[in-house]
């Protein structure tokens, strides 16, 4: 009888600890699941049907993969692709670095350092709008502060926004100054959270400051690193409004990146079969990045 | 620690009780009030109990405008207006969700005539002759005719769909100081305006022969003028793509060719409404073709540049045409149409039709007017105290015979995009204006016969 | 002598450290200082070229926002959606979190990545589904539209930012905790939980701004009533002018709440959690 009762007993405290780890995500994700179970499945549908404005009532007919097709046989959906891929790359490297190094400067003892950091983060906080004017305003050709301020020091005036040539450089420079802080405050989380016997054994064996950064400071913030980088991809691949607060996509369609591209093909003409498949599009590429970065996070453990 | 974790949670479990009967009387309440409206009769409604009509308008003057006119009407007639004012930017968004989703969200809305139709097609307006035919809701001296030809381009099968308001277009705007030096009069041929251009083109002392726009959602909507002026067009009547013909490479090298030539400021392709009007009004460019609404902007010494009597330096003329045999100009012009509509979701349809009726008689108009805008009403626009408080706009009934709107077709929000970035692609630079105009009219070609219009 | 030189080098990095603090400092703010300064500025001075600044300051941008705008009603309802939304999102990711980083089980990978499809579409394409669903709920215009689509966003980022900060907690700690009687749930909320605070503060932080700035979704689904700060901000920007001395205003006012918030959150990020509990 006790035998038969403790083996209920056991079995029972078995499948409870199978499934304890459902006790603590399921919370989470049945609100998610709740929240988008409609929209997605909507979205996804409509990505393979002839939805638009001016058809719908006729009918919306199933339109397979042809959405999906339209778009990689249209070379402007191409070069947004392209567009975004380089500015992502060339800000994501530079926020990656400038933060790294500014979070190993907030994390000196200096005096006022809590003020110091929160002054820093200040530049993530803005609005989007606000940001994108405030530096249309600053880089404008004629009126704005940092042409004038070049011309003090006997530069030419740099036509920032208005060239081709120069009007991706300007819009990764907002975006760095509007992110870096992000990368820096959370590295500078991962900075504080590291133990210290490593940094003592380093200093006590003599190890210069490149060397304990490389090989004991790196490779412990690696997992926060990669966390960073992917959250930083997905968010960068998918700017909008900044962007087109600053040049709307151009000039002559140089800054069009593809949530641009989407806005403006998609749902300003109210197409949005094709504005879901190209939003799946999205979807799949940062995922397939995702896999890569999450990969590599994996291995770790 | 614990404790302030503790009190984080308390302080976040607090906000959400305390928000939560605020959420659960909000939900009841709205079931409860559509009961209501359903209840009640749908044609006459007691005045006591008329609903609120909420009305939509982008954000601007238009905004300002209609605030203060709907207080009048609220004054006259005792009945509740509400205006909503929705950001710029998102206008056309918000209205095309609660077109394609029947949102109840608006009784009435300001809508631009290159969405109507396309609205139309969606089924998302209200079919505005079932009030006309109605005698107990229109007014006796009710006439489509107030409106001239701009009925019809909101009149589809016979059935109107929306009121026109305003209609306007855009001035050659010239610093007349500029001209009177260098002994010029203002353009009247396209030749006379390029020659004037570079006479008086001096960017080492900070003034332009004059001042384009060529933003990426904007282009069009400067071009216009020199398109239409110089004999091109769109469209052919029958539908086919016509922008891409001699007379519209023509226009667009001519276009393209004062960013060429340093006649314009460098930056343009970051120029809208906006900038172009800075640049006017600070006397930074000797000539440019603006919207009449700026004229209150540029013709104000607070604003733009005056003499020393107080008398403004900039003055306007219609923008040149074509010289014809026999001496007159031939003129052709552009302008856009606004217009107030009924979203066919709407649960106030009555009352947003007798609303939308009186702000575009010639009473509604008129005070429409007064207050900034441009009446659609053309027995306010030619009411004398109007004029004489806006004398641009007996130059504008001048114009309205030869000027022409974007096609009001389905496909016209699908259009723009594209006439877009073939203006924009040319001035830049990255294409010829023949290169970009054969690919636009390639790509407005598949889109017209998606819609039906072409073959 | 070695004493010397060590003194000096220590020296000479303080001030390289201090002067790049500044520096950064100095970068990050100057264009927020320029908004600021703007919105005291009379309008037509924005523009003026030289820069003005000396000049006399005036209120009017500031009086003209609050007056025009209903605008202490539309910053109620940026705080509250602000705050339930941080609330729920950190309460329910930093619990999903623990599970990820504690456990081992099949198909985590797959669980973890699909918490990112969300915040991989872009909102353009989810916001009319969600309007319909709104729509059907009769929600639109209220607050708790906001609450619902922006844990969509801030859900899977506590998620993914906590399940690192909880990988950095050692395992130990709890097992620990656990042989000397506690519970798993017990030794997280006890041990683990105390620890990651600073992850939990950066996180906060982070949703907090998210839903603070967001202006799709604000714009789509609310009208007068739950409408949010962004959303005024943009209103300034008309078709026919760009109303800089407000938008300077109410940028500048949109964005105090934020510091504040930060500041008061970003004293958790205090370095000696990390130290005392594993001698301890």
């Amino acid at each position: 009888m006790a035998l038969t009762q403790s083996r209920i007993h056991w079995t029972f405290r078995r499948l409870l600890r199978k499934f304890e780890p459902a006790f603590y995500i399921s919370p989470a994700f049945i609100v998610l699941i709740v929240i988008l179970l409609y929209p997605l499945g909507y979205a996804l549908w409509l990505s393979f049907h002839t939805w638009t404005l001016r058809t719908f009532k006729q009918g919306i007919p199933f339109s397979d993969i042809q959405n999906y097709t339209q778009l990689f046989s249209n070379p402007d959906f191409l070069n947004s692709l392209r567009i975004t891929l380089t500015f992502v790359i060339l800000a994501i490297s530079i926020e990656l670095v400038l933060g790294m190094g500014l979070a190993l400067l907030l994390n000196q003892d200096i005096k006022a350092r809590g003020l110091m950091r929160a002054l820093i983060l200040i530049p993530m906080m803005c609005t989007n709008v606000v940001i994108g004017l405030m530096w249309r305003l600053l880089l404008n050709y004629q009126y704005g502060l940092v042409n004038y301020y070049l011309g003090q020091l006997g530069i030419l005036p740099v036509e920032w926004l208005s060239s081709p040539q120069v009007a991706m450089w300007s819009v990764i420079l907002v975006d760095v100054w509007n992110t870096t802080s992000f990368v820096a405050l959370m590295l500078l989380a991962g900075l504080q959270s590291m133990p210290d016997e490593p940094f003592e054994a380093a200093k006590i064996d003599g190890a210069s400051a490149f060397q304990t950064f490389t090989y004991l400071t790196l490779p412990f913030l690696k997992p926060i690193i990669l966390v960073v980088l992917l959250w930083r991809f997905i968010d960068t691949f998918r700017i909008f409004d900044v962007i087109y607060l600053l040049t709307a996509g151009g000039p002559a369609r140089v800054t069009e990146t593809i949530s641009i591209y989407v806005y403006r093909y998609g749902f300003q003409s109210f197409n949005l079969g094709v504005a879901a498949a190209a939003s799946f599009i999205m979807m799949i590429i940062m995922l397939i990045f995702a896999l890569l970065i999450s990969r590599a996070i994996g291995k770790e453990e | 620690m614990k404790f302030k974790i503790f009190a984080l949670l308390a302080v976040l479990i607090f906000v959400l009780a305390a928000c939560a009967p605020a959420a659960a009387t909000a939900a009841p309440a709205e079931p409860a009030e559509e009961a209501a409206t359903e209840a009640a009769p749908a044609e006459q409604p007691p005045a006591e109990a008329a609903k609120p009509v909420v009305v939509a308008v982008w954000s601007g003057p238009e905004h300002d405008n209609l605030v203060k006119v709907a207080a009048e009407y609220t004054k006259a007639t005792g009945k509740e207006v509400i205006v909503e004012e929705v950001a710029r930017e998102a206008y056309f968004d918000k209205l095309n969700t609660i077109t394609a989703t029947c949102g109840s969200d608006y009784d009435a809305f300001y809508a631009m005539s290159d969405f109507v139709p396309v609205y139309v097609a969606a089924e998302g307006l209200k079919d505005l002759n079932t009030f006309f035919e109605d005698p107990a809701v229109v007014s006796p001296e009710f006439t489509l005719d107030d409106f001239g030809m701009a009925t019809s381009f909101f009149t589809f099968d016979g059935k109107t769909y929306a009121l026109p308001s305003e209609g306007d277009t855009a001035w050659l705007w010239y610093r007349k100081d500029l001209f009177e030096k260098a002994g010029l009069t203002p353009p009247e041929t396209w030749e006379e305006f390029y020659a004037a251009a570079k006479k008086l083109n001096d960017p080492a002392n900070g003034v332009y022969g004059a001042v384009i726009g060529n933003k990426p959602d904007e282009a069009w909507w400067d071009y216009m003028y020199y398109l239409f002026g110089q004999g091109g067009e769109l469209l052919n009547p029958d539908n086919t793509v016509a922008i891409n013909n001699e007379a519209g490479v023509k226009a667009l090298t001519f276009y393209a060719n004062l960013l060429k030539e340093g006649l314009v400021p460098p930056d343009v392709t970051t120029f809208g409404y906006v900038e172009i009007l800075e640049t006017l009004s600070k006397g930074k460019a000797a000539m440019g073709i603006q919207w009449m609404a700026a004229a209150q902007d540029l013709l104000s010494c607070d604003k733009s540049l005056c003499d020393a009597d107080g008398n403004p330096l900039l003055g306007y003329v219609i923008p040149p045409g074509i010289k014809q045999d026999d001496g007159t100009i031939k003129r052709h012009t552009g302008g856009s149409q606004w217009s107030w509509a009924i979203p066919a979701c709407s649960e106030n349809q009555v009352e947003a039709y007798k609303f939308i009726e009186w702000l575009t008689s010639p009473e509604g108009a008129k005070l429409w007017a007064m207050n900034g805008g441009i009446p659609g009403n053309i027995k306010a626009l030619s009411d004398p105290a109007v004029v004489e408080k806006i004398p641009q706009f007996a130059l504008l009934a001048e114009v309205m015979p030869y000027r022409s709107i974007f096609p009001t077709l389905t496909v016209s929000p699908e259009m723009l995009p594209i006439v877009n970035e073939g203006i924009v692609a040319a001035v830049s630079g990255t294409k010829t204006p023949q290169e970009a105009l054969d690919e636009m009219a390639a790509k407005l070609t598949e889109i017209l016969k998606s819609g039906g219009y072409v073959k | 002598m070695q004493g010397k030189n060590y003194r000096l080098i220590k020296l000479v990095s303080k001030i390289i450290i201090y002067s790049l603090v500044i520096l950064a400092v100095f970068l990050s703010l100057a264009p927020i200082v320029y908004l600021f300064i703007t919105g005291f500025k009379e309008p037509d001075l924005t523009f003026a070229i030289p820069p003005v600044w000396k000049f006399t300051p005036t209120t009017q941008n500031y009086r003209e926002v609050l007056t025009t705008t209903n605008f202490s009603k539309y910053f109620m309802n940026s705080v509250t959606i602000a705050l339930i939304t941080t609330g729920i999102a950190i309460l329910l990711g930093s619990l999903a979190a623990y599970g990820f980083s504690r456990f081992r089980f099949r198909g985590k990978f797959w669980l973890k990545m699909s918490s990112l499809i969300p915040q991989m579409l872009p909102p353009i394409v989810l916001v009319v589904p969600l309007y319909v669903l709104f729509n059907r709920l009769d929600w639109i215009d209220t607050r708790q539209a906001l609450v619902v689509s922006y844990l969509t966003f801030t859900i899977p980022l506590s998620i993914w930012m906590m399940t690192g900060f909880f990988d950095d907690v050692p395992i130990e700690l709890e097992e620990a905790a656990m042989i000397d009687g506690c519970s798993r749930f017990g030794a997280l909320f006890r041990v683990s939980l105390p620890l990651a605070v600073p992850g939990m503060a950066a996180t906060a932080i982070l949703a907090f701004i998210y839903c603070w700035n967001e202006f799709l979704y604000a714009v789509i689904l609310t009208g007068r009533d739950a409408r949010t700060l962004p959303v005024i901000i943009t209103s300034f920007m008309t078709n026919k002018s760009i109303l800089w001395g407000r938008i300077a205003a109410s940028g500048s006012l949109v964005l105090i709440p934020v510091i504040i918030f930060a500041l008061l959150a970003q004293r958790y990020l205090v370095r000696g959690l990390g130290k005392g509990a594993v001698k301890g």
